[in-house]
């Protein structure tokens, strides 16, 4: 099943079934990259919240989607882990990737995150 | 010719004579004829005559012994000996398994000849006497022979015995007088008899009457009896009396019933029982449940900052319990700082102390940040002994330093990422 991609202003919003697939995964970090250059987005955000199981394709996959889309401009939040998936990624040590990955509690406050972000940037740019 | 013995029988003299017979068969013609007399006259089966001859012969054979007793005696040796020219014991078992194996399977022929005589003739083929002692003398079916319009014709011992009449009271008059008056009235004799002459048989449980009035429960067969050219000539009476067998049955109901009802008040009991127990265990539960919630509370202080404050000895299951209630509050209530107070706890050994920064980790993964505060020496060293990287763990010196910290860090709206510091906030 393919992942929905939604546009909310300057982000990309994904949101991530429970029945997701590896072959999915792949579909979504293309389809992502490939719209991060269509509308020139600043910010992706991955929502996983329906997600129980995050093993360690999609922990790889993530993380590849977030140096991907730095490369191209856009800054990933990962929303949404629950808690019984974010003890179980500690205990197995997949967070060692995740140093890289910006994490937030919902989609609310990886929005707040990224325009806080863009703002920050302007005002670092008004300044300089 | 050697002569060991001296025959007296003429004919046998000569034969030996004549060399035609071995010596000794006299003897054994004599014996076997002696034996004979004496089985037939004894009233003994072979087998039993040769044990005894046994037996009695015993001491007559074994009487030389008598003169060696003393000196048996004296010397401990076994009492007695069979002479060597007597069979041995074993042989003795032998002939008289053979002997009664014989004996079973001809039984008839080893009875002796006076009881034979005396036996009756076996029954090949039953006579019409029979038949007729037979129907006379059964004792539990009521054989009773009605003629076409349902009077009796004859009477048997078990008809006496069930019905209460005897045969001459009985004789010729209508069957109809062993129904019930109400059955009477209803014309279920002459029903009985439609129904049996025109299907052939009638059956019926109901109630009939005895001489003396009482009621019992008996089961009818009435058969039709036609001959050769289908002519009625009457019918065939057969009655059972099942006054017993329904008396058991009501008996076994009752017994059932009572049962029944017992097992019915005894399941009220023990579901009553179970109810109060089960009532007393939830209780249980709950009071344990509020135990558990108050050893690891996550209370709030500002509207995204929570505290965790805990005392007194961590062991796994209370670290399993604080890392669901941490991480299970941070979700609900959408908490963007929690700060544990570790003050009150002295020591922790170093697999709980891994759990807790696993369980830091875990929350900066849920987008908050932990700030522990009031670590001791103890665990200070604790956490430089496991090994982790503790390079990103917040920390602060007691809990008024670890509140300030979170407000500071909720205030301006920190990142919740792990990017290196070029992106920091600035102040």
């Amino acid at each position: 099943m393919p992942v929905p991609i939604l546009k909310q202003g300057g982000c990309l919003i994904a949101t991530v079934q429970a029945t997701i697939s590896d072959s999915d995964w792949r579909e979504l970090q293309e389809g992502l990259l490939t719209r991060v250059g269509q509308f020139r987005s600043r910010g992706v955000i991955v929502d996983v919240t329906e997600l129980d199981v995050m093993d360690s394709f999609a922990t790889r996959t993530l993380c590849g989607i977030a140096d991907a889309a730095r490369l191209r401009g856009a800054t990933t939040v990962l929303v949404g882990i629950q808690p019984d998936v974010a003890y179980a990624m500690v205990q197995l040590g997949l967070t060692a990737r995740f140093q890289r990955v910006s994490t937030a509690l919902d989609l609310e406050e990886g929005l707040a995150y990224l325009n806080g972000r863009d703002r920050r940037a302007e005002e670092d740019d008004d300044r300089g | 010719m050697k002569l060991g013995i001296v025959p007296g029988n003429l004919v046998e003299r000569l034969a030996l004579l004549s060399g035609m017979l071995p010596p000794g068969i006299f003897e054994c013609w004599l014996g076997i004829m002696l034996a004979r007399t004496v089985m037939a006259a004894t009233k003994l089966d072979i087998f039993s005559f040769v044990s005894n001859v046994q037996r009695c012969l015993e001491p007559v054979i074994m009487w030389p012994n008598a003169l060696s007793f003393p000196a048996r005696m004296a010397d401990r040796r076994p009492n007695v000996r069979r002479h060597p020219r007597l069979p041995r014991k074993r042989t003795w078992k032998r002939v008289a398994k053979w002997l009664s194996r014989v004996a079973t399977s001809r039984s008839s022929t080893m009875v002796s000849q006076a009881e034979a005589q005396q036996a009756p003739q076996k029954l090949t083929e039953a006579t019409e006497a029979d038949l007729l002692f037979l129907i006379a003398n059964v004792r539990d079916y009521a054989i009773v022979l009605l003629d076409h319009e349902g009077r009796v014709c004859s009477w048997n011992k078990a008809a006496e015995q069930i019905k209460g009449y005897k045969a001459q009271e009985v004789l010729g008059k209508h069957f109809s007088i062993f129904y019930p008056p109400e059955d009477v009235e209803a014309g279920k004799p002459a029903h009985e008899l439609e129904v049996a002459a025109e299907q052939g048989r009638f059956e019926d449980e109901g109630w009939r009457v005895r001489k003396d009035g009482s009621r019992f429960w008996a089961n009818v067969v009435v058969t039709s009896l036609r001959d050769q050219s289908g002519l009625l000539r009457g019918f065939g009476k057969i009655t059972r009396d099942l006054t017993e067998r329904r008396k058991a049955e009501e008996e076994a109901r009752l017994t059932r019933d009572e049962l029944n009802q017992r097992v019915k008040e005894r399941t009220g009991e023990l579901a009553k029982v179970n109810a109060s127990l089960k009532a007393e265990l939830a209780a249980r539960k709950r009071a344990e449940e509020a135990i558990r919630e108050l050893s690891t509370p996550v209370l709030p202080i500002r509207d995204r900052l929570r505290v965790l404050p805990l005392i007194g000895i961590i062991d796994s299951v209370r670290a399993l319990q604080l890392t669901e209630q941490l991480l299970g509050s941070i979700r609900t209530h959408r908490a963007k700082a929690v700060v544990m107070d570790i003050t009150g706890v002295v020591v922790v050994d170093s697999k709980v102390a891994n759990h807790l920064l696993q369980t830091v980790e875990a929350a900066r993964l849920m987008g908050a940040k932990v700030i522990v505060s009031g670590i001791s020496s103890e665990i200070a060293q604790t956490l430089v002994r496991i090994g982790v990287d503790l390079s990103g763990l917040l920390t602060a010196t007691d809990l008024r330093a670890g509140l300030e910290e979170a407000e500071q860090l909720i205030g301006h709206q920190a990142p919740t990422s792990r990017e290196p510091a070029g992106s920091r906030p600035r102040a």
